[in-house]
């Protein structure tokens, strides 16, 4: 019943999904896609796929930035519960939020103090 | 996204990097992103994009072949321990939402009531 299970992305969904990328305009260009894939040895000329490879970091980079936003914005309500403040709706990514989602990926990263 | 004349990286493919991590900043409900953030964002997905891209040779060379299909870039993914089909969710979004977006429609004379002397 579920079109998306995992033996069916090899079927028609998996079709209609490449041809669909066709008409797709993702974040990053192609030529930038392209730019860094052959710096890595991949030389790839069919858009499909290039637009498959930006995707994939599109949604990398969502997911990353959502997962910093929920922290951010419950810090935020908790700085405002302590302080009672009015609300601030303007939010800013920061490595204070970026790192703490980070590490539940499994990546360490540390701020660097020459950062300024 | 906050910006000044000395934070912008002189890479221009790096600066189409750093816009596309504000944009996707921005969609997700910030306002600004302060540099050192951009910058580690920038310095991840490089980093991605080069280990997708390395896989995926790797993955095309395993199977004999000089020229990359598709499936070579979804076994690097699958690799990378990324979920497929929630890439195709999230595509099915994302594209939804782009299409949802109001456009600018240019009236014409029969869309336009006209005023009755």
């Amino acid at each position: 019943e579920d079109a998306l299970d995992p033996e069916a992305i090899y079927g028609q969904v998996f079709t209609d999904f490449l041809q669909s990328l066709e008409e797709f305009t993702p974040t990053i260009p192609d030529a930038v896609t392209s730019h860094y894939m052959s710096t890595a040895g991949f030389q790839v000329d069919d858009p499909r796929l290039l637009r498959l490879i930006s995707l994939s970091s599109q949604k990398f980079i969502a997911d990353v930035t959502n997962d910093a936003m929920q922290h951010c914005k419950l810090r935020t309500a908790q700085q405002l519960k302590n302080q009672k403040q009015t609300k601030d709706r303007r939010f800013q990514l920061t490595l204070e939020d970026l790192l703490p989602t980070l590490k539940e990926r499994g990546i360490n990263v540390k701020k660097p103090h020459y950062f300024i | 996204m906050e910006s000044s004349s000395s934070v912008v990286p002189v890479n221009p493919y790096r600066r189409i990097l750093t816009t596309g991590i504000g944009a996707a900043a921005l969609s997700a409900g910030f306002r600004t992103v302060s540099r050192s953030a951009a910058e580690t964002l920038t310095e991840m997905v490089l980093s991605f994009l080069s280990e997708l891209g390395r896989s995926s040779k790797t993955a095309c060379e395993l199977a004999g072949r000089t020229v990359p299909v598709a499936n070579d870039v979804i076994f690097s993914l699958i690799e990378m321990g990324i979920s497929v089909p929630d890439l195709i969710r999230y595509f099915k979004t994302s594209a939804s939402q782009a299409t949802n977006k109001k456009k600018f429609v240019v009236p014409t004379p029969s869309s336009v009531p006209v005023p009755v002397p």
